[in-house]
């Protein structure tokens, strides 16, 4: 039996710029299954980023070329909302801040959101409090951080944390990682990673987008890819990863200009 | 239902004509009118007042003084529990001397004022009200214009010493969209030793409704007063508010939203006058602007030489929605003193963005994403409103937005997950 890849990305090109005239990926072709973690690592600019940000449908980038499916979807076709609704989330590197806006107002107001898509009844203040109770426990988030603006004067870690929060409530198919370990001591990343790994699941996939090997310690991927130069130069399995810690990127650079 | 005022204070009234036939319409080359001309008014027949159809009327709440078409209706006024605190008097009830005693003791004889003189002079109605003690609850003002015509609406609140009041001044047009009306209201405030005022005003006026509006204040020792402005709908209004810290201790803020739309104009002119040492001001300022519609903030703050350790603070922020909206700032500091404390800032913007895609990108659409950001801008400035009249204010804004436009927090607040 086969099954549609949960994310089929074949050959994407994106630029960016006015006339979208600076190309940043230039060629990627990427497949993630259901059930797995994917890690793409790579130098800055290499484009890591701005994969995360167009899978999700940020607007200022042109995509020149290629494709990208979801569940068989095409996803580049679908509003930032849309793609939301159908199980896409991205965990911002940083998490915007939103003042004036109260962040358990903005949890609610997402699932509800999403709730509304599948034609399901939006959750009642009791129901809310309930789905929150458990996920912020889920998260080890403080309570009363949902009281406050959106990540508006957060630490780097509870901002991290509510981005995690937000995943395990909206729980997504397929969670994009931008950097989620930039910012955070070492006692904040393996509260992340906990939260993440919580979420892990046969029918979730990640991608996990890290300039560092040190995430993937406590965020085991299950394949490992390098983005150089907008595409991807090298897959492999964890051991990659250490190679990378042990050498750098440089070892790499020779393939691509072949 | 009241008869324009023919007789009383005829001699006061014939001077104001004289004065605004000496002065004219003002122009916008006046600074204080710089922005908002009066020139697609100015062939409406200031002395015909409107006739008042026989529209529905709104629920009313009471406390009220209620006006309709310019002219108080005495038989819809109700007190309640008030009336020991609060003393309400229609102006036609004076003599001339009374009556001369009671109002134009604030207003302005010159070009910027020439309108104030027009409102004596062709005055439709008026009140007289007096707080005397603690008055609860609220006080609601509610002038409903039904028809096309000109308006000239007066009222006087004097606040004895240590009294203490809040008023919601409601301006609804309940006219047709098409009928051309000017509402040309002056509001006279003076607040006593000691005493306190919170005020809010709405504009709510009919398609083709104008607004003109000069509300002064004069303050004295040790009182408050607190102001918000909440323009909703016109045609075109303007809402000049001129506050006198005449007294030491003295203190004020005044704060305003105004949310444009269509091709409305909705402008915002202060001065604010610190005239003795240690006064206290504080403004706050927010636009947000849609459609083809343009919005206007220019404040002054002057304080006076001797003004010594008085303290001022001055912001406003705009937001534009759409490309065909404009929006004109413009803050000013006239100090001639050393020794006080001052600061100012404006800002013109568009939604962030950023903001927007991290709202959409956790599924919530576009429009409604919008909705969301713009409740958040407008309820920071919502919070200063004074926190009696906040209830009415934000009802009125959330009603007025629409959507996911919440400006209350969340219903679940109250309980801990």
């Amino acid at each position: 039996m086969t099954t549609t890849p949960l994310l089929e990305i074949s050959d994407l090109q994106v630029a960016v710029g006015d006339q979208g005239e600076t190309p940043i990926l230039k060629g990627l072709t990427l497949t993630v299954n259901a059930g797995e973690v994917h890690a793409i690592m790579g130098p800055n600019g290499s484009g890591k980023s701005t994969l995360a940000h167009v899978l999700a449908g940020r607007p200022g980038y042109t995509v020149t070329g290629g494709s990208a499916h979801f569940m068989g979807q095409d996803l580049l076709a679908m509003d930032a909302h849309e793609r939301a609704h159908a199980g896409v989330f991205l965990a911002f590197q940083y998490p915007v801040e939103i003042p004036g806006v109260q962040n358990r107002y903005f949890l609610r107001a997402a699932m509800n959101a999403h709730r509304k898509a599948k034609g399901l009844p939006e959750l009642d203040a009791v129901q809310f409090l309930k789905a929150l109770k458990e996920k912020t426990a889920m998260v080890k988030m403080d309570p009363e951080l949902t009281k406050r603006e959106v990540n508006h004067g957060f630490s780097g870690g509870e901002k991290k944390r509510n981005e995690i929060l937000q995943m395990a409530l909206l729980e997504p198919k397929l969670a994009l990682l931008d950097e989620t370990d930039s910012g955070l001591d070492i006692d904040a990343l393996k509260a992340v990673s906990d939260g993440v790994n919580a979420l892990r699941s046969p029918d979730r996939a990640m991608v996990v987008v890290t300039h560092y090997q040190r995430l993937l310690d406590h965020i085991v991927p299950d394949v490992i890819h390098v983005l150089m130069d907008g595409r991807i130069v090298k897959t492999g399995g964890r051991d990659l990863a250490l190679v990378l810690e042990r050498q750098g990127y440089d070892f790499l650079r020779e393939p691509v200009a072949a | 239902m009241q008869e324009p005022m023919t007789d009383a204070g005829w001699g006061l009234r014939m001077a104001a004509a004289a004065r605004f036939e000496a002065l004219g319409w003002p122009t916008t080359k006046l600074e204080s009118w710089h922005w908002f001309s009066t020139r697609a008014l100015e062939d409406l027949d200031l002395s015909t007042p409107p006739e008042t159809r026989n529209v529905p009327l709104p629920d009313l709440p009471s406390p009220r003084v209620v006006f309709i078409d310019g002219r108080f209706a005495p038989h819809l006024l109700s007190l309640g529990e008030n009336t020991d605190a609060l003393h309400v008097r229609a102006l036609s009830d004076y003599d001339d001397e009374t009556l001369a005693s009671v109002v134009s003791r604030l207003t302005q004889d010159t070009a910027d004022g020439a309108l104030e003189q027009a409102n004596l002079a062709f005055l439709t109605g008026g009140v007289h009200i007096v707080a005397r003690g603690t008055s609860n609850p609220t006080l609601h003002i509610v002038h409903l214009t039904t028809n096309a015509g000109v308006v000239h609406a007066r009222t006087v609140i004097e606040l004895e010493r240590h009294s203490s009041l809040a008023v919601m001044d409601h301006h609804i047009g309940l006219a047709e969209p098409d009928a051309r009306y000017l509402h040309n209201l002056v509001t006279e405030v003076h607040v006593g030793p000691g005493a306190q005022l919170s005020y809010a005003k709405q504009i709510s006026e009919s398609a083709s409704g104008s607004h003109i509006e000069s509300l002064i204040a004069r303050l004295d020792r040790d009182s408050r007063f607190s102001s918000f402005s909440l323009s909703l709908a016109a045609e075109r209004a303007r809402t000049a508010i001129i506050v006198q810290l005449a007294g030491p201790g003295a203190e004020c803020s005044v704060d305003g939203l105004y949310l444009g739309e269509g091709k409305s104009q909705l402008d915002h002119t202060t001065e604010v006058r610190h005239l003795v040492p240690h006064t206290t001001s504080s403004e706050t300022w927010a636009g947000v602007l849609d459609g083809r519609s343009t919005g206007t903030f220019q404040g002054v703050i002057k304080i006076a030489p001797h003004a010594i350790k008085s303290a001022t603070r001055q912001l406003t922020r705009t937001l534009l929605l759409s490309e065909g909206a404009q929006a004109n700032a413009k803050p000013e500091l006239h100090i001639d003193c050393d020794d006080v404390t001052a600061t100012h800032g404006a800002s013109i913007g568009q939604l962030d963005p950023l903001q927007q895609f991290y709202l959409e990108s956790r599924g919530i659409p576009r429009d409604d994403a919008r909705r969301m950001l713009v409740a958040a801008f407008v309820r920071q400035v919502l919070a200063l409103a004074p926190a009696t009249l906040m209830p009415i204010l934000k009802a009125l804004v959330e009603a007025r937005l629409g959507g996911e436009a919440r400006v209350e927090d969340d219903d679940a607040n109250g309980e801990s997950p």
